[in-house]
């Protein structure tokens, strides 16, 4: 469903992502970890078509998202860390424009169903500035789902968010993927990965550094046999940090993932 | 305590005087400074006013002395009536988190804030010093005069700030809250009005000319100047003429000065929470304007209730036209009853010399109908400037708008459509007014009234078009020069951006408009021996279709730059 081949994303002198390549089959929630300023952020715009790669190449159903843009964004939703929402528009005019944007005939019945789903259904009137900022984040979040997406990809989905709502959010995760959708989660919160992604992709100074189950990057090293995510993220950053690989200029301090 | 709030205020205010000066390093913020000091010197420079003539600050004094107290009523009624005590007392999350909760007294809280915005005063207080140059104080009781007047202006906002805040906390609401400044302010105003109308007919009797001078004139009238006595107390130094009348006003103004401080530092009144949730407003609003500019700013308040979408959304259809829905209704929500009033209000005043100086009620059409044109060329020029709901407005919001299925030609399509419609809309209400009030004076005849009616909407939708996609041109092109994204100007520069895009577009705009007009010029000529109101429909109808055809192929090129911006490069995004 989403395909990564050979991603590279340069500022000037400055390596982002470097040759970065991975798939996630419909149905697959995979993890996205790394440190602040590995690439991951780099790597979710490029995937959604918010920046061009300098080189590689990203499909989304089948769709390259450069060569056919349209068809590769309507097959995906893309939720970021920090919501953006227009200040005029309240909640229902929000899923009402994004209904509109991707023909979605029956907004108001699908609109109704996600308020209630992420309990929201009661501030359907509000403006942004009036919600908080988990709700922000739902509200943000029902966006993105409105159009049943195929790949569905969530940076930092649960910031902002009370006990209640991050149990319902990772329910709406696992019934997305439970449909078909692929998922591309990127947390800082490795027990939310561990929990919820049955694949990890560990990026460091904007190289893919690991990729597979836990148990599976834990088992190609026999010190970290039998350890958690945080110890054999901690181990594969590490060394990164310590000069252990990554690129020639510094990895990816420009963007903010 | 003092000491330590004017250490704070100091280096507050160097701080950000350094902040600026490091803004210098990078060239388009150097080139707009240099553009923003030109132009100050431009303003202020010896040469602006030649050797003989009166001093362009007298004709201000002029002016000051008469409608000055005029000006200092309305404004202190808006502080005491509609709202305005809300800007007085406010504390920044900062200042609510660190300074509230301290063993600080409130008293030494309003002096804190009075002393911090000293700094803004002292540099109005300059610049006016500087605007008001050609007048016969010398400078220093120029500037110590204008400080007083703001340094009173600004305390008696903070005291209207404080009876709010001491009527909230004694659970007095509403109209209740405010009778007695209320009814102050109604008395002394209605005494201005009642003497404006009934000096009409002198001013019909003296014509346009002297409409100006009878207006001032009126200000020194009894009724009026009792009604504005207290406002015109404190403006009197500032335009008084000689050190000796200076002398005789100052002492008045210093001692309405020093009442006004023993008046806000004896209202014991709880402020701080509405200070407080003012701060936090506004620190809210100055957060979202870094973030989405002026889109998300305007609609922090959260008193404000969204009115219902005039223009319907179906559920199905091209998806671009959900952007301009969206940013119609941006407009919609954004300007208010209140400010289309105002607005009206202000064309109005403008208006009215030539419109109740008119001799005759026929004269009064032709003049209203005259006024209403002008001001529809202003539109023309200014509206697309000034009406930013396009690409200016989305161009914060590139990175969530880059990830809808929407080609980029019909994002930007859609954008320039949205700010072109309220444009035009203004326009054409203007302009079909103005030529029918302009063929019921008799100006205009018959046939021509309906030819010009043809035309404006054939020919303002295109040209107005063109002028939206000059500024979102530069929009995209250069989106470090608009006021979108994250880099939120200030200071000089950011005049001297202000003037550099204006004058920019306005170049832009000539250019685009020069293979129109040649075409049509051809168009037309050619017709010119079989009838001069063919060759004229012609070459109005070969216009507009250039231009729109120009439009196009405009809007087909930004839509392939809008796909190519990328929005980390253009610091669009972080």
């Amino acid at each position: 469903m989403i395909e990564v081949r050979s991603l590279t994303r340069r500022y000037g002198d400055l390596v982002a992502v470097q040759d970065v390549s991975f798939t996630v089959a419909p149905g697959e929630v995979v993890g996205l970890v790394g440190p602040n300023g590995a690439g991951k952020t780099t790597t979710l715009r490029s995937i959604v078509g918010i920046i061009r790669p300098t080189s590689g190449q990203v499909l989304v159903a089948g769709h390259d998202i450069q060569a056919e843009p349209l068809a590769a964004k309507s097959a995906l939703a893309f939720i970021p860390d920090e919501p953006h929402l227009f200040p005029h528009l309240t909640v229902m005019e929000h899923l009402r424009f994004m209904g509109r944007i991707h023909g979605v005939a029956d907004v108001t019945e699908r609109a109704a169903a996600l308020l209630e789903e992420l309990a929201l259904a009661d501030r359907t009137d509000a403006l942004p500035a009036e919600l908080s900022r988990g709700m922000k984040q739902k509200l943000a979040i029902a966006c993105g789902l409105l159009h049943e997406p195929k790949a569905l990809l969530l940076d930092e989905p649960l910031t902002g968010l009370d006990p209640g709502a991050i149990r319902r959010m990772k329910r709406t995760i696992l019934g997305r993927a439970a449909a078909g959708t692929a998922v591309i989660l990127s947390s800082h919160l490795l027990g939310l990965v561990e929990e919820l992604c049955s694949r990890v992709l560990v990026i460091a100074g904007g190289r893919l550094v690991a990729s597979g189950s836990v148990a599976e990057i834990a088992g190609s090293r026999p010190e970290l046999a039998g350890r958690g995510l945080e110890d054999v993220f901690l181990a594969l950053t590490g060394a990164m940090e310590h000069g252990g690989g990554g690129t020639e200029r510094g990895g990816a301090g420009r963007t903010g993932s | 305590m003092t000491r330590h709030f004017l250490w704070f205020a100091a280096v507050s205010a160097r701080n950000r005087m350094r902040l600026q000066l490091r803004r210098l390093r990078s060239p388009r913020y150097a080139v707009a400074a240099l553009v923003g000091i030109l132009y100050f010197v431009f303003i202020f420079g010896d040469w602006a006013a030649a050797p003989g003539e009166p001093a362009i600050g007298e004709m201000y004094m002029e002016a000051a002395r008469s409608l000055g107290p005029l000006f200092i009523g309305l404004m202190a009624a808006w502080w005491w009536l509609w709202g305005g005590y809300r800007h007085a007392l406010v504390l920044s999350p900062a200042e609510t988190h660190l300074l509230v909760p301290a063993p600080i007294t409130r008293a030494q809280l309003v002096r804190f804030r009075i002393l911090q915005a000293q700094a803004t005063i002292l540099v109005s207080a300059g610049l006016a010093t500087l605007l008001t140059r050609g007048a016969p104080l010398p400078w220093p009781l120029r500037f110590l005069s204008l400080w007083t007047l703001l340094a009173t202006l600004h305390q008696h906002q903070i005291a209207a700030s404080l009876v709010h805040a001491a009527a909230s906390e004694q659970g007095r609401q509403g109209i209740r809250r405010v009778w007695l400044p209320a009814l102050l302010f109604a008395v002394a105003f209605t005494g201005v009005a009642w003497a404006v109308w009934q000096a009409v007919g002198d001013i019909r009797a003296q014509g346009l000319g002297a409409a100006a001078g009878r207006v001032i004139e009126l200000m020194d009238e009894p009724l009026p100047w009792l009604a504005l006595a207290p406002f015109r107390l404190v403006m009197n130094p500032v335009v008084a003429t000689s050190a000796s009348e200076w002398a005789t006003s100052f002492l008045p103004a210093l001692l309405a000065l020093a009442a006004h401080f023993i008046w806000v530092q004896r209202t014991d009144a709880a402020f701080e929470e509405a200070a407080a949730s003012a701060g936090a407003e506004r620190a809210e609003r100055v957060s979202a304007m870094r973030a989405g500019g002026m889109a998300r700013a305007a609609f922090v308040r959260r008193d404000r209730r969204p009115s219902a979408a005039l223009l319907p959304l179906p559920a199905t259809g091209p998806a671009a036209y959900a952007i301009y829905w969206k940013n119609v209704l941006y407009v919609q929500r954004l300007v208010r009853p209140l400010t289309v009033l105002l607005l009206l209000a202000g064309v109005a005043v403008v208006a009215a010399p030539a419109i109740l100086g008119a001799s005759s009620p026929l004269v009064m059409v032709r003049n209203t109908g005259a006024a209403l044109l002008v001001l529809a060329a202003l539109v023309t020029v200014g509206g697309p400037f000034a009406v930013r709901n396009d690409l200016r407005l989305d161009l914060g919001f590139l990175a969530a708008l880059r990830t809808l299925p929407v080609p980029g030609r019909d994002v930007v399509a859609a954008e320039v459509a949205a700010s072109a419609t309220v444009v035009v809309i203004m326009q054409l209400a203007f302009v079909t007014v103005g030529i029918l009030l302009l063929a019921v004076a008799g100006t205009l005849g018959p046939g021509h009234a309906v030819l010009a009616l043809i035309a404006a909407p054939l020919l303002l939708p295109p040209l107005t078009a063109l002028g939206v996609i000059t500024h979102n041109a530069l929009a995209l092109l250069y989106p470090g020069w608009i006021r979108v994204g994250s880099q939120d100007a200030g200071g000089v520069e950011s005049i001297g951006q202000n003037m550099v895009t204006l004058v920019g577009t306005l170049i832009l705009l000539v250019l685009a408009l020069v293979p129109p007009v040649l075409v049509a010029g051809a168009a037309g000529g050619a017709l010119l021996a079989l009838s001069r109101t063919v060759a004229a429909g012609v070459a109005g109808l070969t216009l507009a279709a250039a231009i729109a055809a120009e439009c196009w192929l405009l809007i087909r090129w930004l839509g392939r730059l809008y796909d190519r911006t990328d929005p980390v490069m253009a610091g669009l995004i972080q």
